[in-house]
């Protein structure tokens, strides 16, 4: 067969009328099919808007459930490539988990509740004003500038101010806690399902997308998801490893506090830029507070830079994906806007959603170049 | 006890999957899957139905993974200029296509259209390669199959350029 042909068209007719009366019939069908598209789609929108209210509480949950199955989903895949069965694995890794949570908590919780306690002794008995007297004269020893006593009156006050404000806000956290103790029982459940059955639900979610687009979506959805995972996984392993460097450098400069401080680091660590010095800050006050010497404070300033420094040469380039790296002017943009959006939680979750955007869209235009969909 | 309305259902399923199950078991890939692997991977296979005349995939575009045809028929073209010049094969439920895309993203070497109302069943590389890395024997099992097949097409092809090489040579010889 050589001769030329045009490739048909996805019309979806083959019936025998004269070609007038057929182009017609398929015209119409076509527009009818268009406007039911249209409908459905206009539905859909409406009800979700409608829903959103009252499913709007749940996608909380539902995301940290989705970003913890992404940590814990290697270890499952593990189990099962050792031939258990994928139910079992999530039972087995679960169980570890509870274990591991368990014993930590055992083992940290008398610890850190000393560490809170006489975190809060400390601000209660020596008072603020108490404080800030030491935090001024520790410092205008070091700087003169600083003896102006208008400084100290300012600061207390501002520090006052600061711990009625503090006072108003620990009611709301208590009935953050409250709620937040649904969570340790829907977000397990979400968990179990989400790594026993993710496979599943991908092959339902992408059952529903177009013939033309099918080949196409189920690339972008693949590569993005492994990147997505990538990410998270990379990005928690550094915070991992600089909470605990951080940990051993302020346990062994004497710093009280020292592993409350490193936690934070660690978290704060995941917000690029601003992270490392909002990680720094707590173990340069508490220095400034306690010891009141300024080689412990010089300490830790150099501990937390040789920190960073390995954070930058070492872990951050090998570790976290260097697919779904953001120039730094659009990570300081996202990060404001996820600040403005949801605080402390927006900007450490803008960078992330904003890179796996940009895959999406990296990999949308891609796909545009590389498949023909609108012949 | 007999209920006819369960029992139905249960006949009809067991039936769709019997067929299902020997048409995988046709394609040299999975024949010598046993009954649990071959449950296992009917978990991976996407169904999409195609439409007479809807194409599956174009020429040219990056492959993400091979087809089964279940019922229906589907064409395989050359193209030139984005227009059919070349009809290579008319495949039938039972038959394959596109099982290269399997193992890299390189372009389809051929349109395939679907010249009836087809069930297609498909297998993609992503899913594959999870399948190599959570069950490494069955995920070894197809990829052996797979390259078995492909070396068999190597020495099919390398035997043809030998005898084309040598009518060419005939051929200059006659000059």
């Amino acid at each position: 067969m050589k001769q030329l042909l045009p490739i048909p068209q996805n019309n979806g007719s083959g019936s025998h009328f004269n070609p007038e009366q057929q182009v017609i019939i398929v015209m119409n069908r076509q527009l009818i099919r268009r406007l039911m598209q249209l409908l459905l789609l206009a539905g859909a929108v409406i009800l979700v808007i409608w829903m959103l209210p009252y499913i709007k509480s749940l996608l909380t949950p539902l995301g940290i459930a989705l970003f913890l199955s992404y940590i814990l989903k290697p270890w499952v895949n593990k189990l099962e490539n050792a031939g258990i069965n994928r139910g079992a694995a999530v039972g087995i890794v679960f169980l570890i988990l509870a274990g591991a949570i368990f014993i930590g908590l055992k083992m940290l919780l008398p610890g850190l509740s000393q560490e809170f306690k006489t975190l809060a002794q400390a601000v209660q008995s020596e008072d603020t004003g108490a404080i800030i007297d030491k935090l001024q004269a520790t410092l205008s020893q070091q700087i003169p500038i600083l003896k102006n006593p208008n400084i100290a009156r300012e600061v207390s006050i501002k520090l006052h101010n600061f711990s009625a404000t503090l006072l108003r806000k620990s009611f709301n956290l208590i009935f953050a806690i409250i709620s937040s103790f649904t969570y340790i029982i829907t977000v397990p459940f979400m968990m179990f399902f989400i790594l026993k059955d993710g496979r599943r639900i991908k092959k339902f979610i992408i059952q529903v997308v177009p013939n033309r687009y099918f080949e196409m979506s189920l690339n972008l959805f693949y590569k993005a998801n492994s990147q997505l995972g990538n990410y998270i996984r990379g990005q928690l392993l550094v915070s991992s490893i600089i909470a605990t460097l951080s940990i051993i450098a302020l346990y062994s400069l004497n710093i009280p506090y020292f592993f409350i401080i490193g936690v934070i680091a660690g978290l704060a660590n995941m917000i690029p830029y601003f992270g490392p010095i909002v990680g720094a800050l707590p173990g340069v006050i508490v220095a400034i507070v306690e010891t009141g010497s300024m080689e412990s404070v010089i300490g830790v300033i150099v501990a937390f830079a040789l920190i960073q420094l390995l954070d930058n040469v070492l872990f951050s380039p090998v570790i976290v994906s260097k697919s779904v790296q953001v120039h730094p002017l659009l990570v300081i943009l996202v990060i404001l806007i996820g600040g403005n959006i949801a605080g402390i939680l927006g900007m450490l979750v803008a960078v992330p959603i904003f890179a796996v955007a940009q895959v999406f869209v990296k990999e949308i235009i891609w796909s545009f170049k590389h498949y023909r969909l609108t012949t | 006890m007999a209920n006819s309305y369960w029992n139905n259902i249960f006949e009809k399923n067991g039936k769709h999957q019997l067929s299902l199950d020997n048409i995988l078991r046709k394609v040299p890939i999975f024949s010598e899957l046993k009954k649990g692997e071959l449950r296992e991977f009917r978990r991976l296979v996407h169904n999409r139905y195609f439409k007479k005349n809807e194409v599956v995939f174009y020429e040219g575009e990056p492959g993400v993974g091979m087809y089964i045809i279940e019922t229906g028929m589907v064409g395989i073209y050359k193209e030139v200029n984005n227009q059919i010049k070349e009809e290579l094969a008319i495949l039938r439920p039972g038959e394959f296509f596109g099982e290269m895309a399997l193992l890299d993203e390189s372009p389809r070497s051929a349109t395939a259209i679907a010249l009836e109302n087809s069930q297609i069943l498909g297998l993609f590389r992503p899913d594959l390669f999870d399948l190599i890395y959570r069950k490494p024997r069955l995920g070894n099992k197809i990829l052996l199959k797979l390259a078995q097949m492909i070396a068999e097409r190597l020495r099919l092809s390398n035997a043809e350029l030998y005898e084309l090489k040598q009518q060419l040579e005939n051929s200059v010889i006659i000059r």
